[in-house]
């Protein structure tokens, strides 16, 4: 039956692939489509049989012309970028060659001496371990000992701590990777992600040293925490000295308990430890600057309404003599600096939210070493839209400034059409700890983030900030 | 030569897979050209994110989160030009996904149907498809009315189509 009722519209998806049909009948064609799974199911066979039969188009693709083009597309892409890339990439450099330098070394140590160094003491979520000569285990557990190697936190919400034999302990989590050394001296290379350190005192002669792509640490007996990506690093002290060095300059500042500081690959201001308890409860996120390249775009109001009002114009719904009038006041209004954050598709693993996920990123004070502290009162504001239904998880990542370790807090919400939220801290959740009702009350916010699992909601937000609730 | 790892390991992947994502494109925009424009646009947004991929992971279901993007922008950029509207494409995509191994299936029936056709209908379908000849240039070539090229062109996807679905009955049964 749902076949004979489909039959009238064969030959209309047929001609709109042939590129033949009207407005009026693309129309009428794409609510039939909207409607009926049954027509989509028809479509898509005749779709594919057209597709099919350019079998020259998909089957024997021209083995020069693609690659010609593409190596082109990436060299053009490449000459306008290279400039602004030079001078971060000498910086880049130097600091990965300190750190291979060190790595390398421990490898080499460790290759001849391949004891186990550490035993894992909790695991959470997918984590993977890589050790001698590239092997490589995924199924870790509790108890399990580890010689030096990489270990990888491999989901947002994996999470991992280990502990060497003088009891000093590590614990990373979610997308961190960690490589790691102990051939009397511990060294730890932190490529990304959060660390949590709690380390015994050490001899004066071998500190633990941490290197990250912008720092590097020595560390005689103190506990704090580091979060590193290839441009920055901070790193917060809860208790005793860490002496931190910046390697794009080798200035160095000593970081005493209750103080953090900030390494950045390419800004080159003081480099100075400021108190944690100089910290502030509010943040207003400035979504062009604060956003994290790769997990998010920022679309500027102006830009997007010139692309507004060119597509009405090219649709006929005014004229140009009409702008003015229609456009004026929004135009008037916008300021450069607003904009929205349109979230952009990411890769995740073995995760509730699928293989790829669209998420927004933002880095809380970026570059400020004074700390945003959450409250019992904080109060996260969120403004943004999504054009179809969808659930929406806000998320934080957090220092422990007065607990254990850091680590990610998330709440979800089911959105639609524009939406306006209020997020009492208390609402966020650990994302790695299932039924654990630890709020993040009193930890160091570093970066926020919004995330759906759903690719068709075109996930964008206008605003974000940090309030402390008045009552 | 560029010799940059990074380019390599893109070029091949993209070579490798630009099938799959054009096919991808063709689904919500039949129109090749403006296909290929999406694809080529696409792969700048690629490249400029290459360093968020992650090369052990698949490249196919991380390019083609781009691809909807590409799609929807130029659906959205030209909704007066004949094309489905951004509903209608963002549910044949949700659907296409769901409904790959079957049309996988289908690919190695259709074969089966192509060479039941007559030799002139299958010069019909190698001039309209494989040399990109318009029904215009087809009814030159053989003498025939436009109306009567499309209808033959018409006919022979209908029994094609025909052919497909009961050859999958007959699998299936």
């Amino acid at each position: 039956m749902k076949r004979l009722e489909n039959e009238p519209w064969q030959d209309l998806i047929q001609q709109h692939l042939d590129g033949i049909t009207s407005n009026e009948e693309v129309k009428k064609l794409s609510d039939q489509l909207e409607s009926c799974s049954e027509t989509r199911t028809l479509y898509l066979k005749l779709q594919h049989l057209h597709s099919t039969l350019m079998t020259d188009e998909f089957s024997e693709p021209s083995k020069t012309e693609p690659e010609h083009r593409i190596l082109k597309l990436i060299s053009d892409l490449e000459q306008t970028n290279r400039i602004l890339k030079r001078r971060r990439m000498l910086v880049t450099l130097a600091a990965i060659a300190a750190s291979v330098l060190v790595i390398l070394s421990s490898w080499l140590l460790w290759n001849s001496q391949p004891e186990r160094i550490v035993e894992i003491t909790s695991i959470q979520g997918a984590v993977q371990w890589t050790g001698d000569g590239g092997n490589v285990i995924e199924a870790l557990k509790h108890g399990g000992l580890l010689t030096g190697g990489t270990i990888e936190t491999r989901s947002v919400n994996s999470f991992v701590e280990l502990r060497f034999r003088d009891s000093s302990t590590l614990s990373v989590s979610g997308g961190s990777v960690l490589t790691l050394a102990d051939d009397g001296q511990k060294k730890l290379y932190l490529r990304s992600g959060i660390l949590s350190a709690d380390v015994k005192k050490q001899s004066d002669q071998y500190p633990m040293i941490v290197v990250t792509p912008a720092a590097r640490l020595e560390v005689l007996g103190t506990r704090f925490d580091v979060m590193a990506n290839p441009e920055r690093s901070k790193i917060s002290v809860r208790q005793g000295l860490v002496r931190v060095v910046r390697m794009s300059d080798e200035k160095s500042v000593n970081v005493a308990s209750g103080h953090s500081a900030i390494a950045s690959t390419e800004v080159q201001n003081e480099f100075l430890s400021r108190r944690t308890d100089q910290a502030v409860q509010e943040w207003t996120a400035n979504l062009e600057q604060d956003h994290k390249q790769g997990e998010g775009e920022f679309v500027s109001a102006m830009v997007a309404l010139r692309f507004e009002i060119r597509d009405a114009l090219q649709r006929g719904e005014v004229l140009r003599s009409q702008i003015p009038e229609v456009y004026g006041e929004r135009l008037a209004t916008i300021s450069e600096t607003q904009g929205v954050l349109k979230a952009q598709p990411k890769q995740i693993r073995h995760s509730q939210f699928g293989n790829v996920i669209q998420i927004a990123t933002l880095h809380v004070n970026r570059d400020q070493t004074n700390p945003v502290v959450l409250s019992e009162q904080s109060v996260f504001r969120v403004q943004g839209k999504v054009v179809s239904p969808a659930q929406i998880h806000v998320g934080i990542g957090a220092f422990g400034t007065t607990r254990a370790s850091a680590g990610r807090f998330l709440t979800s919400r089911n959105v639609n059409g524009k939406f306006a939220l209020e997020i009492p801290v208390e609402q966020f959740r650990p994302f790695r700890g299932r039924g654990d009702t630890t709020s993040p009350e009193g930890m160091e916010v570093f970066h926020w983030f919004c995330l759906t699992s759903d690719t068709n909601a075109e996930l964008e937000i206008s605003s974000v900030e940090l309030k402390t609730a008045t009552n | 030569m560029d010799t940059n790892p990074d380019h390599e390991r893109f070029t091949r992947l993209l070579i490798e897979h630009e099938p799959e994502l054009l096919q991808c494109i063709l689904v919500a925009v039949p129109n090749r050209s403006d296909a290929r424009d999406i694809l080529q646009e696409c792969s700048v947004s690629l490249w400029r994110k290459f360093n968020n991929f992650e090369p052990e992971r698949p490249f196919v279901p991380w390019a083609l989160g781009f691809v909807r993007i590409e799609i929807r922008r130029f659906l959205r950029k030209s909704a007066h030009r004949n094309q489905l509207t951004e509903r209608a494409a963002v549910l044949l995509l949700e659907d296409h996904k769901n409904l790959t191994g079957e049309l996988d299936h289908r690919e190695t029936h259709l074969q089966d149907c192509l060479d039941l056709l007559s030799e002139r209908q299958k010069e019909m379908v190698n001039g309209y498809y494989r040399m990109e000849y318009s029904v215009s240039d087809l009814s030159q070539q053989t003498g025939q009315t436009v109306e009567a090229v499309y209808k033959s062109l018409q006919r022979i996807r209908r029994s094609l189509h025909h052919c497909v679905e009961s050859r999958m009955r007959g699998a299936g049964s």
